[in-house]
């Protein structure tokens, strides 16, 4: 059920409803203290740039390493990218906090992007 | 837990819907609309009335007198392209390269599919406008309105996704409608347009994503090829480099032997399109492509011949890899152009749902988020401008599409630029569907929108019956279900919108008990209800506040 429109008591402009939403989705207070919109801002620019940038290391991993001829390994990687940006966005937004959001999109992000500096992925 | 995720994908889901609905309802629709592209294109070039050749032989002569066409008015161009006429597209459309065309460097002519010579068609275009719009809308750079439709693409998926989390009764509310209940209702109605077709709004979002993705996601690519664009395209696509041209004149070879040996070589396949690349040099090559109506993959089977000699040089997309096929099969499934009619009326029928979806949406979070605000007793500016969006994208782009095929009858045929003044009509439209709703607040915006929209829909056949010999009156007994299907269906959209906006201006709130007066079309923003508006009908109280 889409039932989470928001309740905020000021949802005076679509922003403040956006972060009033944040109130009625996590009526336990999940986010730290920091303000609610900062974790919403947070958490929008994980999902929208974080996982677009986790999704082109996954491509690259796949174009560079999948055991294909070039192009079938290249457009792999390009097919699987839209579904593991849905994943990250979902994570980012189901996590705890905005910080465990982050964690979550680094921990596999940064050891497959240092693996692929090493190996001159991005030469 | 479960709890706790399955809230935070239900906010999700509201905000990734709603921010970029008024686009994916746009997008969703004239999409659908590109279904029909070829039948809008014939109904609005009536002057076409030459049918398609049919035989092998038939079609032979036709690729012929096109290329000796093109050899007469455009010699010296570097490359000619032309999509052979077929049954649903009975004309042939050329393009060739002309450094010395405006824009892209391009020049364009719609050619009888008999003669070969250019028709007397009006300056329209057709259907592809709906089907260009539909993923890099108009009056923009190409390339960033690419990102554009991507980017909201990509929200579609994300709400899809956390919509399925959402929703904890997939199948019991597949059967469960609850009508004149307020917000109730529209959510129902939401779930079933959402349900109804599931697999297809996914497939369609995904593979949208797909027929873009050299675009949007060309690290893996750039990363393999280390950016040599050339050799990419070579492997990926199978296209060979062009050559140079060699200087020394050559005439090209006739055609029909080569589409009969592509024919031999795709077992009974037809060629759908021709490529030439130098034409009259020693160096020219006709490359011909399959058609793309015969076959799921989307995959192009292509056949490269040299001009000069008609001697094979390569063939490419016979022998397709996994990735490239299910890459194929993907953009096979999103332009649905193979398949009969049973199979493109269901593709029809679920893109219908999948805007009924997106429109429903965002009528469900108007009438919700007024619900709340009003128990507080005060709208905010953000409901208002939802509201707002909401009458002008549902409501108004029917009535823009509508404005299009109006102009497509009505403008001189003369008028310097009237494919683009036929566009201007349809973007002029919907300014002005933007516009009314803040003379006209709430529910009478949306009875006032779909009205003119069911009343310009509906007029069409007549108006077709007074500008052209191709209208009912002479398709019908003729037995042209063709032209006679394309006609009363403009009639059954303009019913359908006269029943919608029957329905909503008839609509009470108050007709659910305990319901407060919602925001949706059924509804009007007022705080208090307007009785003039609101008479309370078949004895049934009018809803206190």
């Amino acid at each position: 059920m889409a039932s989470a429109a928001p309740s905020s008591p000021r949802s005076g402009t679509a922003s403040e409803a956006d972060a009033g939403a944040g109130a009625a989705a996590g009526r336990r207070r999940r986010l730290p203290r920091a303000p609610r919109w900062l974790g919403i801002l947070s958490r929008c620019v994980a999902a929208i740039l974080g996982g677009y940038a986790l999704a082109s290391l996954a491509a690259i991993a796949f174009a560079l390493w999948l055991p294909a001829a070039r192009p079938e390994a290249v457009m792999t990687g390009m097919l699987a990218s839209f579904a593991i940006h849905t994943g990250a966005v979902v994570w980012v937004f189901a996590a705890g906090n905005a910080w465990r959001a982050w964690i979550g999109l680094l921990l596999p992000g940064l050891p497959l992007a240092a693996l692929l500096w090493l190996t001159g992925g991005f030469a | 837990m479960k709890e706790g995720f399955r809230q935070s994908m239900a906010w999700l889901h509201t905000w990734s819907g709603l921010l970029v609905g008024w686009v994916l309802f746009a997008v969703f629709l004239t999409g659908t609309a590109a279904y029909l592209k070829p039948e809008i294109s014939a109904w609005m070039m009536p002057e076409l009335r030459t049918p398609a050749p049919e035989t092998p032989a038939e079609q032979a002569a036709t690729a012929q007198a096109l290329m000796d066409h093109m050899t007469r008015t455009a010699p010296r161009s570097p490359a000619w392209f032309i999509s052979l006429p077929e049954a649903r597209e009975p004309w042939a459309n050329v393009f060739w390269r002309d450094p010395g065309a405006g824009g892209r460097g391009f020049r364009q002519a719609v050619l009888d599919p008999r003669s070969g010579e250019p028709v007397a068609a009006r300056g329209t275009r057709g259907g592809e406008f709906f089907y260009r719009f539909h993923f890099q809308l108009h009056y923009m750079n190409v390339p960033v309105a690419r990102w554009i439709v991507s980017f909201c693409a990509m929200f579609m998926l994300v709400a899809i996704v956390s919509g399925i989390v959402t929703h904890k009764r997939i199948f019991a509310d597949f059967f469960t409608f609850r009508p004149g209940k307020g917000h109730r209702s529209w959510l129902d109605g939401h779930a079933v347009a959402a349900v109804l077709a599931l697999p297809y709004h996914l497939m369609i979002t995904y593979t949208g994503l797909v027929t873009l993705m050299f675009m949007t996601m060309p690290w893996g690519g750039e990363a393999a090829y280390r950016g040599d664009r050339a050799a990419f395209n070579t492997e990926v696509f199978g296209t060979a480099r062009p050559a140079r041209p060699a200087g020394v004149p050559a005439p090209l070879v006739p055609v029909g032997p080569l589409l009969e040996q592509a024919s031999r070589h795709w077992n009974g396949g037809t060629a759908g399109r021709i490529q030439v690349q130098n034409p009259g040099d020693a160096n020219s090559t006709i490359q011909l492509t399959r058609s793309d109506s015969e076959r799921l993959s989307f995959n192009p089977q292509i056949m490269v011949f040299s001009g000069a000699t008609g001697a094979l040089l390569s063939t490419a997309g016979d022998d397709s890899r996994p990735a490239a096929e299910t890459r194929g099969v993907m953009y096979g499934l999103h332009v649905g152009r193979f398949g009969g009619p049973l199979l493109r009326a269901l593709f029809l029928l679920s893109g219908l749902a999948g805007t009924a979806m997106v429109a429903t949406g965002c009528v469900l979070w108007a009438v919700k988020t007024r619900q709340q605000a009003a128990k507080r007793g005060r709208v905010g500016f953000g409901v208002r401008l939802v509201e707002h969006l909401n009458v002008a994208a549902i409501a108004g782009l029917p009535v823009a599409m509508a404005t299009m095929f109006w102009a497509n009858r009505l403008l001189p045929l003369d008028l310097p630029a009237r494919d683009e003044w036929e566009i201007h009509g349809f973007f002029i439209a919907w300014g002005l569907c933007l516009l009314h709703p803040l003379l006209r607040r709430g529910r009478r915006a949306w009875v006032e929108q779909f009205a003119a929209g069911a009343l310009l829909f509906g007029l069409l056949p007549l108006l077709n019956a007074l500008t052209t010999t191709t209208h009912l009156g002479v398709t019908l007994p003729a037995g042209d279900w063709g032209r006679a299907g394309f006609d009363l269906g403009l009639l059954a959209i303009g019913l359908a919108l006269a029943a919608i906006a029957r329905i909503v201006a008839r609509h009470r709130p108050g007709a659910a008990p305990r319901a407060k007066p919602g925001a949706g079309p059924g509804s009007r923003p007022g705080a208090k209800p307007d009785r003039a508006s609101q008479p309370a009908r078949h004895g049934e109280p009018v809803a206190a506040e």
